[in-house]
Protein backbone atom coordinates (compact mmCIF):
# COMPACT_ATOMS: atom_id res chain seq x y z
CA UNK A 1 0.00 0.00 0.00
CA UNK A 2 2.56 2.39 0.74
CA UNK A 3 4.70 1.07 -2.74
CA UNK A 4 1.16 2.01 -4.24
CA UNK A 5 1.40 5.84 -2.76
CA UNK A 6 4.95 6.74 -3.76
CA UNK A 7 3.89 5.23 -7.13
CA UNK A 8 1.13 7.74 -7.52
CA UNK A 9 2.94 10.00 -5.44
CA UNK A 10 6.20 10.35 -7.96
CA UNK A 11 3.93 10.60 -10.87
CA UNK A 12 1.77 13.25 -9.81
CA UNK A 13 4.94 15.13 -8.94
CA UNK A 14 6.32 14.48 -12.26
CA UNK A 15 2.26 15.42 -14.32
CA UNK A 16 3.24 18.94 -15.77
CA UNK A 17 0.75 20.84 -17.07
CA UNK A 18 -2.67 18.82 -16.13
CA UNK A 19 -3.75 15.78 -15.87
CA UNK A 20 -3.25 14.72 -19.42
CA UNK A 21 0.50 14.79 -19.04
CA UNK A 22 0.11 11.81 -16.56
CA UNK A 23 -0.81 9.71 -19.33
CA UNK A 24 2.62 8.04 -20.30
CA UNK A 25 3.54 7.78 -16.49
CA UNK A 26 0.57 6.01 -16.05
CA UNK A 27 0.88 4.11 -18.95
CA UNK A 28 4.64 3.23 -18.41
CA UNK A 29 3.40 2.61 -14.21
CA UNK A 30 0.64 0.28 -15.61
CA UNK A 31 0.61 -1.36 -18.90
CA UNK A 32 4.79 -1.44 -18.40
CA UNK A 33 4.37 -3.73 -15.33
CA UNK A 34 2.03 -5.84 -16.06
CA UNK A 35 -0.74 -4.51 -13.71
CA UNK A 36 -3.29 -3.42 -16.66
CA UNK A 37 -3.13 -4.64 -20.04
CA UNK A 38 -3.56 -2.23 -22.92
CA UNK A 39 -6.96 -2.86 -24.23
CA UNK A 40 -8.13 -2.03 -20.54
CA UNK A 41 -5.72 1.04 -20.23
CA UNK A 42 -7.16 2.62 -23.09
CA UNK A 43 -10.94 1.39 -22.25
CA UNK A 44 -10.53 3.64 -19.10
CA UNK A 45 -8.99 6.81 -20.57
CA UNK A 46 -12.19 6.81 -22.64
CA UNK A 47 -14.33 6.37 -19.46
CA UNK A 48 -12.26 9.13 -17.70
CA UNK A 49 -12.68 11.39 -20.10
CA UNK A 50 -16.12 11.37 -20.58
CA UNK A 51 -17.16 11.02 -16.36
CA UNK A 52 -17.08 13.89 -14.00
CA UNK A 53 -14.29 14.83 -12.38
CA UNK A 54 -10.60 15.47 -13.71
CA UNK A 55 -9.26 13.00 -15.84
CA UNK A 56 -5.88 11.97 -13.90
CA UNK A 57 -7.78 11.54 -10.53
CA UNK A 58 -10.33 9.71 -12.56
CA UNK A 59 -7.41 7.11 -14.16
CA UNK A 60 -5.60 7.07 -10.28
CA UNK A 61 -8.63 6.08 -9.57
CA UNK A 62 -8.84 3.24 -11.76
CA UNK A 63 -5.08 1.81 -11.45
CA UNK A 64 -5.53 2.18 -7.67
CA UNK A 65 -8.71 -0.14 -7.42
CA UNK A 66 -7.35 -2.68 -10.11
CA UNK A 67 -4.38 -3.08 -7.93
CA UNK A 68 -5.77 -3.38 -4.10
CA UNK A 69 -9.66 -2.75 -4.91
CA UNK A 70 -11.41 0.24 -2.96
CA UNK A 71 -8.33 1.17 -0.77
CA UNK A 72 -6.33 0.92 -3.59
CA UNK A 73 -8.10 3.98 -4.92
CA UNK A 74 -8.20 6.29 -2.26
CA UNK A 75 -4.33 5.36 -2.01
CA UNK A 76 -3.66 5.83 -5.36
CA UNK A 77 -5.64 9.33 -5.64
CA UNK A 78 -4.29 10.06 -2.41
CA UNK A 79 -0.71 9.64 -3.72
CA UNK A 80 -1.21 11.55 -7.04
CA UNK A 81 -2.70 14.38 -5.32
CA UNK A 82 -0.21 14.80 -2.57
CA UNK A 83 2.75 16.44 -4.74
CA UNK A 84 0.66 19.14 -6.62
CA UNK A 85 -1.42 20.05 -3.06
CA UNK A 86 2.04 20.38 -0.85
CA UNK A 87 3.46 22.41 -3.85
CA UNK A 88 0.80 24.63 -4.67
CA UNK A 89 0.54 25.51 -0.48
CA UNK A 90 4.13 26.54 -0.81
CA UNK A 91 4.47 28.37 -3.79
CA UNK A 92 1.11 29.93 -4.06
CA UNK A 93 2.47 33.05 -2.69
CA UNK A 94 5.51 33.84 -4.68
CA UNK A 95 4.60 31.53 -8.09
CA UNK A 96 4.04 34.61 -10.10
CA UNK A 97 7.19 36.50 -9.15
CA UNK A 98 8.91 33.05 -9.57
CA UNK A 99 7.21 32.62 -13.19
CA UNK A 100 8.92 36.20 -14.48
CA UNK A 101 12.62 34.92 -14.28
CA UNK A 102 14.29 34.40 -17.27
CA UNK A 103 15.59 30.75 -16.13
CA UNK A 104 12.32 29.75 -14.97
CA UNK A 105 10.44 30.62 -18.73
CA UNK A 106 12.95 28.46 -20.60
CA UNK A 107 12.56 25.82 -18.44
CA UNK A 108 8.82 25.31 -18.44
CA UNK A 109 9.12 26.23 -22.50
CA UNK A 110 11.29 23.16 -23.16
CA UNK A 111 8.71 21.26 -20.42
CA UNK A 112 5.52 22.37 -22.34
CA UNK A 113 7.44 21.20 -25.85
CA UNK A 114 8.51 17.81 -24.33
CA UNK A 115 4.88 17.32 -22.61
CA UNK A 116 3.18 17.87 -25.93
CA UNK A 117 5.54 15.60 -27.60
CA UNK A 118 4.95 12.86 -24.66
CA UNK A 119 1.38 12.90 -25.15
CA UNK A 120 2.03 12.05 -28.78
CA UNK A 121 3.84 9.09 -28.48
CA UNK A 122 0.52 8.18 -26.29
CA UNK A 123 -1.57 8.75 -29.09
CA UNK A 124 0.55 6.77 -31.31
CA UNK A 125 0.59 3.66 -29.32
CA UNK A 126 -3.30 3.72 -29.27
CA UNK A 127 -3.08 4.16 -32.59
CA UNK A 128 -0.72 1.69 -33.55
CA UNK A 129 -3.37 -0.48 -31.00
CA UNK A 130 -6.49 0.57 -32.57
CA UNK A 131 -6.10 1.38 -36.03
CA UNK A 132 -3.10 0.30 -37.78
CA UNK A 133 -0.18 -1.41 -36.34
CA UNK A 134 2.62 0.81 -38.02
CA UNK A 135 5.34 -1.49 -36.77
CA UNK A 136 3.95 -5.06 -38.16
CA UNK A 137 1.99 -2.64 -40.52
CA UNK A 138 -1.26 -5.16 -40.80
CA UNK A 139 -2.53 -5.98 -44.39
CA UNK A 140 -4.50 -3.52 -45.77
CA UNK A 141 -8.44 -4.78 -46.19
CA UNK A 142 -11.62 -3.20 -46.20
CA UNK A 143 -12.16 -3.06 -42.18
CA UNK A 144 -8.76 -1.09 -42.16
CA UNK A 145 -9.82 0.86 -44.81
CA UNK A 146 -13.42 1.91 -42.69
CA UNK A 147 -11.35 2.19 -39.59
CA UNK A 148 -9.52 5.35 -41.20
CA UNK A 149 -12.30 6.22 -42.43
CA UNK A 150 -13.72 6.85 -38.68
CA UNK A 151 -9.83 7.74 -37.23
CA UNK A 152 -9.72 10.82 -39.69
CA UNK A 153 -13.99 11.80 -40.27
CA UNK A 154 -13.99 12.05 -36.21
CA UNK A 155 -11.00 14.12 -36.43
CA UNK A 156 -12.69 16.69 -38.47
CA UNK A 157 -16.34 16.28 -36.44
CA UNK A 158 -14.23 17.19 -33.43
CA UNK A 159 -12.43 20.04 -34.72
CA UNK A 160 -15.69 21.31 -36.09
CA UNK A 161 -17.89 20.62 -33.95
CA UNK A 162 -17.42 20.76 -30.19
CA UNK A 163 -19.75 17.53 -29.00
CA UNK A 164 -19.78 15.89 -25.44
CA UNK A 165 -17.15 12.97 -25.88
CA UNK A 166 -19.78 10.89 -24.95
CA UNK A 167 -20.95 11.62 -28.27
CA UNK A 168 -18.09 10.42 -30.45
CA UNK A 169 -17.45 7.44 -27.65
CA UNK A 170 -21.14 6.28 -28.53
CA UNK A 171 -20.02 6.37 -32.25
CA UNK A 172 -17.22 4.42 -31.95
CA UNK A 173 -19.37 1.95 -29.91
CA UNK A 174 -21.94 1.67 -32.38
CA UNK A 175 -18.90 1.29 -34.85
CA UNK A 176 -17.36 -1.35 -33.15
CA UNK A 177 -20.41 -2.98 -32.15
CA UNK A 178 -21.30 -3.50 -35.91
CA UNK A 179 -18.11 -4.06 -37.71
CA UNK A 180 -15.35 -5.19 -35.79
CA UNK B 1 -15.69 29.00 10.28
CA UNK B 2 -16.99 25.41 9.54
CA UNK B 3 -19.87 26.70 7.77
CA UNK B 4 -17.62 28.09 5.39
CA UNK B 5 -15.13 24.72 5.15
CA UNK B 6 -18.27 23.19 3.85
CA UNK B 7 -19.35 25.31 1.53
CA UNK B 8 -15.61 25.36 0.25
CA UNK B 9 -15.96 21.29 0.15
CA UNK B 10 -19.90 21.86 -1.93
CA UNK B 11 -18.70 24.20 -4.15
CA UNK B 12 -15.58 22.45 -5.84
CA UNK B 13 -17.64 19.07 -5.20
CA UNK B 14 -20.23 20.87 -7.36
CA UNK B 15 -17.82 22.02 -10.13
CA UNK B 16 -16.04 18.68 -10.65
CA UNK B 17 -19.11 16.47 -10.70
CA UNK B 18 -20.40 19.43 -13.26
CA UNK B 19 -17.53 18.67 -15.76
CA UNK B 20 -16.10 15.76 -17.47
CA UNK B 21 -13.27 16.13 -20.02
CA UNK B 22 -10.25 17.35 -17.37
CA UNK B 23 -9.10 20.54 -16.14
CA UNK B 24 -9.53 22.98 -19.02
CA UNK B 25 -13.37 22.29 -19.41
CA UNK B 26 -13.55 23.10 -15.62
CA UNK B 27 -12.51 26.96 -16.47
CA UNK B 28 -16.05 28.27 -17.33
CA UNK B 29 -17.47 26.45 -14.36
CA UNK B 30 -14.80 27.96 -12.08
CA UNK B 31 -15.38 30.99 -13.26
CA UNK B 32 -19.18 30.91 -12.95
CA UNK B 33 -19.28 29.84 -9.21
CA UNK B 34 -16.16 31.39 -7.86
CA UNK B 35 -16.15 35.07 -9.36
CA UNK B 36 -19.71 35.29 -10.38
CA UNK B 37 -21.75 33.41 -7.55
CA UNK B 38 -19.65 33.99 -4.65
CA UNK B 39 -17.40 36.77 -5.61
CA UNK B 40 -14.15 34.94 -4.33
CA UNK B 41 -11.73 35.63 -6.93
CA UNK B 42 -11.42 38.14 -9.94
CA UNK B 43 -11.75 37.06 -13.61
CA UNK B 44 -8.03 37.69 -13.67
CA UNK B 45 -7.12 35.57 -10.34
CA UNK B 46 -8.82 32.87 -12.26
CA UNK B 47 -6.82 32.88 -15.08
CA UNK B 48 -3.71 33.52 -12.99
CA UNK B 49 -4.56 30.42 -10.96
CA UNK B 50 -4.58 28.74 -14.49
CA UNK B 51 -1.40 29.97 -15.67
CA UNK B 52 0.88 29.09 -12.76
CA UNK B 53 -1.17 25.34 -12.39
CA UNK B 54 0.12 24.96 -15.72
CA UNK B 55 3.70 24.99 -14.79
CA UNK B 56 3.36 23.33 -11.47
CA UNK B 57 3.20 19.55 -10.53
CA UNK B 58 0.01 17.92 -10.17
CA UNK B 59 -3.45 18.37 -11.99
CA UNK B 60 -4.84 21.81 -12.85
CA UNK B 61 -8.11 21.77 -10.85
CA UNK B 62 -6.23 20.19 -8.05
CA UNK B 63 -4.10 23.12 -8.28
CA UNK B 64 -6.47 25.71 -8.63
CA UNK B 65 -8.82 24.06 -5.52
CA UNK B 66 -5.91 24.53 -3.33
CA UNK B 67 -5.12 28.45 -4.23
CA UNK B 68 -8.70 29.55 -3.62
CA UNK B 69 -9.20 27.26 -0.49
CA UNK B 70 -6.01 28.53 0.90
CA UNK B 71 -7.00 31.72 0.39
CA UNK B 72 -10.25 31.73 2.07
CA UNK B 73 -9.41 29.67 5.23
CA UNK B 74 -5.93 28.88 5.34
CA UNK B 75 -4.71 25.32 4.93
CA UNK B 76 -8.12 23.67 6.00
CA UNK B 77 -9.75 25.24 3.14
CA UNK B 78 -7.34 24.11 0.85
CA UNK B 79 -8.28 20.54 2.20
CA UNK B 80 -11.49 21.01 2.01
CA UNK B 81 -11.56 21.98 -1.29
CA UNK B 82 -9.42 19.38 -2.87
CA UNK B 83 -11.54 17.55 -1.08
CA UNK B 84 -14.32 18.11 -2.99
CA UNK B 85 -12.61 17.97 -6.49
CA UNK B 86 -11.75 14.79 -5.66
CA UNK B 87 -14.06 13.05 -4.33
CA UNK B 88 -16.52 12.63 -7.24
CA UNK B 89 -13.56 10.98 -9.35
CA UNK B 90 -13.35 8.53 -6.30
CA UNK B 91 -17.17 7.79 -5.91
CA UNK B 92 -17.81 7.57 -9.82
CA UNK B 93 -14.76 5.72 -10.65
CA UNK B 94 -15.16 3.22 -8.13
CA UNK B 95 -18.42 2.43 -8.93
CA UNK B 96 -17.55 2.13 -12.73
CA UNK B 97 -14.48 -0.15 -11.71
CA UNK B 98 -16.53 -2.31 -10.16
CA UNK B 99 -18.80 -3.69 -12.65
CA UNK B 100 -16.36 -3.44 -15.60
CA UNK B 101 -14.67 -6.15 -15.01
CA UNK B 102 -18.08 -8.10 -15.19
CA UNK B 103 -19.26 -6.09 -18.33
CA UNK B 104 -16.02 -6.30 -19.92
CA UNK B 105 -16.56 -10.14 -20.64
CA UNK B 106 -19.55 -9.80 -23.15
CA UNK B 107 -18.09 -9.94 -26.67
CA UNK B 108 -20.53 -6.87 -27.97
CA UNK B 109 -18.80 -5.26 -25.14
CA UNK B 110 -15.19 -6.11 -26.42
CA UNK B 111 -16.45 -4.71 -29.73
CA UNK B 112 -17.39 -1.88 -28.46
CA UNK B 113 -14.57 -1.10 -26.59
CA UNK B 114 -12.15 -1.52 -30.11
CA UNK B 115 -14.62 1.18 -31.81
CA UNK B 116 -14.54 3.50 -28.67
CA UNK B 117 -10.34 2.99 -28.71
CA UNK B 118 -10.26 4.55 -32.77
CA UNK B 119 -12.56 7.59 -30.90
CA UNK B 120 -9.84 7.94 -28.19
CA UNK B 121 -7.25 7.90 -30.63
CA UNK B 122 -8.73 11.01 -32.91
CA UNK B 123 -10.12 12.56 -29.83
CA UNK B 124 -6.21 12.87 -28.35
CA UNK B 125 -5.39 13.31 -31.63
CA UNK B 126 -6.56 16.84 -31.57
CA UNK B 127 -6.14 17.78 -28.27
CA UNK B 128 -2.17 16.76 -28.56
CA UNK B 129 -2.39 18.97 -31.86
CA UNK B 130 -3.46 21.68 -29.75
CA UNK B 131 -0.90 21.36 -27.60
CA UNK B 132 1.77 20.96 -30.31
CA UNK B 133 0.47 24.57 -31.47
CA UNK B 134 0.66 25.93 -28.18
CA UNK B 135 3.91 24.51 -27.35
CA UNK B 136 6.20 24.76 -30.57
CA UNK B 137 7.64 28.00 -31.14
CA UNK B 138 11.17 27.96 -32.77
CA UNK B 139 13.62 25.35 -33.54
CA UNK B 140 14.62 24.58 -30.23
CA UNK B 141 11.57 23.38 -29.41
CA UNK B 142 11.14 21.24 -32.75
CA UNK B 143 14.52 19.79 -31.30
CA UNK B 144 13.03 18.67 -28.12
CA UNK B 145 9.78 17.67 -29.50
CA UNK B 146 11.82 14.80 -31.98
CA UNK B 147 13.95 14.48 -29.09
CA UNK B 148 11.06 13.34 -26.71
CA UNK B 149 9.74 11.53 -29.38
CA UNK B 150 12.69 9.29 -30.33
CA UNK B 151 13.72 8.85 -26.58
CA UNK B 152 10.37 7.16 -25.50
CA UNK B 153 9.87 5.28 -29.24
CA UNK B 154 13.33 4.21 -29.80
CA UNK B 155 14.97 4.03 -27.18
CA UNK B 156 12.23 3.06 -24.37
CA UNK B 157 13.45 6.00 -22.60
CA UNK B 158 11.14 6.60 -19.52
CA UNK B 159 9.00 9.20 -19.34
CA UNK B 160 10.15 10.68 -15.77
CA UNK B 161 13.56 10.88 -17.28
CA UNK B 162 12.46 12.61 -20.53
CA UNK B 163 10.83 15.50 -17.74
CA UNK B 164 14.19 15.67 -15.77
CA UNK B 165 16.36 15.79 -19.08
CA UNK B 166 13.91 18.82 -20.20
CA UNK B 167 14.57 20.80 -17.48
CA UNK B 168 17.91 20.55 -17.65
CA UNK B 169 17.99 21.36 -21.44
CA UNK B 170 15.97 23.80 -20.13
CA UNK B 171 18.43 25.43 -18.20
CA UNK B 172 21.03 24.94 -20.85
CA UNK B 173 19.38 26.67 -23.38
CA UNK B 174 19.05 30.10 -21.08
CA UNK B 175 22.27 29.96 -20.03
CA UNK B 176 23.42 29.57 -23.94
CA UNK B 177 21.15 32.93 -24.41
CA UNK B 178 22.94 34.36 -21.39
CA UNK B 179 26.28 33.78 -22.98
CA UNK B 180 25.50 35.02 -26.26
CA UNK B 181 23.64 38.58 -24.57
CA UNK B 182 27.21 39.02 -22.81
CA UNK B 183 28.70 38.52 -26.10
CA UNK B 184 26.92 41.28 -27.98
CA UNK B 185 27.39 43.16 -24.95
CA UNK B 186 31.26 43.32 -24.86
CA UNK B 187 30.82 43.74 -28.60
CA UNK B 188 29.26 47.09 -28.33
CA UNK B 189 31.70 48.13 -25.27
Amino acid sequence: MINLFFVFFKIGFFTIGGGLAALPLLQEAMIGTGLITENEFFSMFAIAQSTPGPIGLNMATYCGYKVAGIAGSVVATSGMVAPCFIIALVVSNFMLHIERIKVVQDILMTLRAAVSALILTVVITIFNSSVWNMETSTPINSVLILKIILFTGLIGLNIKYKWHPVIFLLIGAVFGILLL
Amino acid sequence: MIKELLQLFAIFFKISICTSGGGYAMLPMFRRELVEKYGWATDDQILNYYAISQSLPGIIAVNVATFVGYRRRGFLGALFAVCGIVLPSLLIIIIIAMFFNQFSQYVYVQKALLGIRIVVASLLSVITYGLMKKSIKNIFTVFVCVAVIVAILVLKMSPIYVVLLSILAGSLYWFTGVIKDKAEGDEHD
